[in-house]
């Protein structure tokens, strides 16, 4: 009895000693980040005159007064909200599709499916930068020359080009975006019981049959889950902006994610109560609607029960 | 009946075409990027598409004399970090990043999968709880509290901020992987007189070292192409990444400045990894599913 009680507190101490380091990180850096996030949008940084320092003070809803505010007149967020949509709402009709169809192509091992696995995958491990860098300048200069070299066409350059810009910058969104999704997606069609779709076959089902009445609804599951998580690409996505212009973006290409990102990289302690007001405004809209959604994909999405 | 096969067949023919487009495009681009890269400067202004007429192997030794980065060192004195400093500074960012994001879920799933404690189910709910709630715009809060904690513009700071259990995948993974293997294991080594340290470092963890070593590899191509993070939390360690970043936008006045240098820095910073991914490829994308990886 003893011997066992013994262990178990041997087992209890190891438990402690392990768990504290991960637990702490936590508490830092997950409660302690985002409980500060909401105290600082509820300060304004003033310079003390008792102190003659510049510190933190309670202001109220001041900084959120400030985001309706900058939302109504700040012509950089008027242009990042509906851009942002935009993006979303293109993402879902544009990438999504394709993603699911490039991902079937690749689990049915149809021809060259794995060098084209491997080539949608490959932008996904290119640093941003590196992408952003060399299409901004094969996008400006080099596809007009090519153009008028092959076509003796005039064409724009396509990124200073203020008709052509956003469609170039969504193109390249879409572009480069495929490798997780196509993987996953993938991944996800490989584990479906090959014994369902050679039913399917024997029944004559087309390709298109198959992935619409069985494989779709097999891997509804991870689809929808890449539909509600990617809400939150509402507030987040940057289409690459930054990687094109650095802190310069012209306003009418904005997004919140860039809006967000160049707001901080270049801020001050001053700006940061804005931010972080901002960012709770945007957190507490989000996670009600990706609940909802989640809930309601849930509701509608096929049963894949016997 | 050969009509009715072909029918079937029209979805992939034209899925076929897409995707040899898409990859033509893409390698298009690589190549003209690669071509553009080996062009002297001057010759690119009025040569933008075609061969070059000298091919400028030179533009990479010349990248790795002329990207620099102007940083504040400890005693607030500007100098200069070129690409030898940054490659030095991305290797320990991406390497130490990329350990402790994935040993601490790897230690923690296993604590919560073969400790049994209430504790432990309340871990694993804080981790389904962190990824389902999204939360936007935390990064000013993230870099006041570095700074409060001295951890700003340091490396290791980095690390710290990237040992996290309860972002991501990796966890549930690693802790689904944990509670497949039978506890047998464990007793077996703890009767031969192993303590709980041994039968975790000894037994158990090199169980999942599959896992862990995909994680890894994941977080090392992550951190090393990632720029953002840099730029915010440790501005005077540059990166190869955030190195090309600032010769693009901040030091245009760098007299070698040009479209070729600004590719050709490109290029070292994707060559290392793409030498890693030829190496593991089928490691980093055989691996990966929603559920995690397929240890």
């Amino acid at each position: 009895m003893k011997t066992i009680l013994t262990e178990k507190k041997k087992d209890a101490i190891f438990y402690v000693l392990i768990m504290i380091f991960p637990i702490a990180q936590f508490l830092v850096f997950y409660v302690g980040v985002n409980f500060n996030s909401i105290l600082l949008a509820f300060k304004d940084y003033h310079l003390n005159m008792d102190t003659g320092k510049f510190e933190y003070v309670f202001s109220g809803f001041e900084q959120f007064k400030n985001v309706f505010l900058k939302l109504s007149i700040d012509p950089k967020l008027k242009s990042a909200v509906p851009n942002s949509i935009i993006l979303y709402v293109i993402g879902l009709v544009i990438s999504s599709p394709l993603s699911l169809f490039f991902s079937y192509y690749i689990y049915k091992k149809k021809f060259a499916s794995s060098f084209f696995r491997i080539a949608l995958f490959l932008p996904s491990i290119i640093s941003p930068i590196v992408l952003g860098v060399m299409f901004n300048n094969f996008a400006e200069e080099a596809i007009p020359a090519y153009i008028f070299k092959w076509f003796n066409v005039e064409c724009p350059n396509l990124i200073s080009d203020s008709g052509t810009r956003f469609t170039t910058l969504v193109f390249y969104n879409i572009w480069v975006g495929f490798g997780t999704s196509t993987l996953l997606y993938s991944s996800s069609m490989s584990s479906i019981d090959s014994e369902i779709t050679e039913a399917a076959q024997l029944d004559a089902c087309t390709g298109v049959k198959e992935f619409i009445y069985i494989v779709f609804p097999l891997i509804y599951s991870t689809w929808s889950t890449f539909f509600y998580t990617g809400l939150v690409g509402i507030f987040t996505n940057q289409l690459h902006l930054h990687a094109f212009f650095g802190n310069g973006a012209p306003t009418p290409v904005y997004t919140i994610g860039y809006y967000m990102y160049v707001q901080t990289q270049s801020g001050t302690l001053e700006t940061y109560p804005y931010l972080s007001a901002m960012g709770i405004m945007m957190t507490v809209v989000v996670i009600p609607v990706v609940f909802f959604v989640k809930w309601l994909l849930r509701k509608v999405g096929p049963s894949t029960e016997a | 009946m050969k009509k009715i096969k072909l029918k079937g067949e029209t979805i992939f023919i034209v899925m076929f075409v897409i995707l040899i487009l898409y990859v033509a495009s893409m390698a298009f681009m690589m190549l003209w990027g690669v071509m553009t890269s080996l062009k002297d400067p001057f010759e690119y202004r009025y040569n933008i598409i075609d061969f070059p007429e000298i091919w400028m192997f030179e533009n990479y030794s010349t990248a790795f004399s002329s990207i620099e980065v102007k940083v504040q060192n400890k005693n607030l004195e500007y100098e200069m970090v070129g690409v030898f400093g940054m490659y030095w500074n991305t290797i320990w960012y991406a390497l130490g990043c990329a350990f402790f994001s994935a040993f601490v879920p790897c230690v923690t799933a296993y604590m919560c999968a073969k400790f049994p404690y209430k504790f432990s189910g309340f871990v694993v709910g804080i981790v389904l709880v962190t990824m389902a709630l999204p939360i936007v715009g935390s990064a000013p809060s993230q870099i006041q509290l570095c700074k409060e904690l001295n951890m700003y513009d340091t490396i290791w700071g980095m690390w710290l901020m990237n040992a996290h259990f309860h972002q991501g995948v990796f966890f549930l993974v690693l802790y689904e992987s944990f509670r497949s293997v039978p506890n047998a294991y464990a007793e077996a080594a703890k009767i031969d007189g192993a303590s709980n340290l041994q039968v975790m470092a000894r037994v158990m963890l090199p169980l999942a070292r599959n896992a862990f070593l995909t994680i890894f590899l994941l977080r090392v191509v992550a951190v090393w192409n990632e720029y953002q993070s840099a730029i915010l939390f440790i501005p005077n360690k540059p990166t190869i990444a955030y190195g090309l970043y600032y010769y693009t936008f901040v030091e245009k006045k760098n007299t070698t400045y040009s479209v070729p240098m600004q590719l050709t820095g490109a290029f070292l910073i994707c060559v290392p990894i793409l030498i890693l991914f030829a190496f593991f490829q089928n490691r980093i994308m055989g691996n990966l599913s929603l559920g995690g990886l397929k240890g």
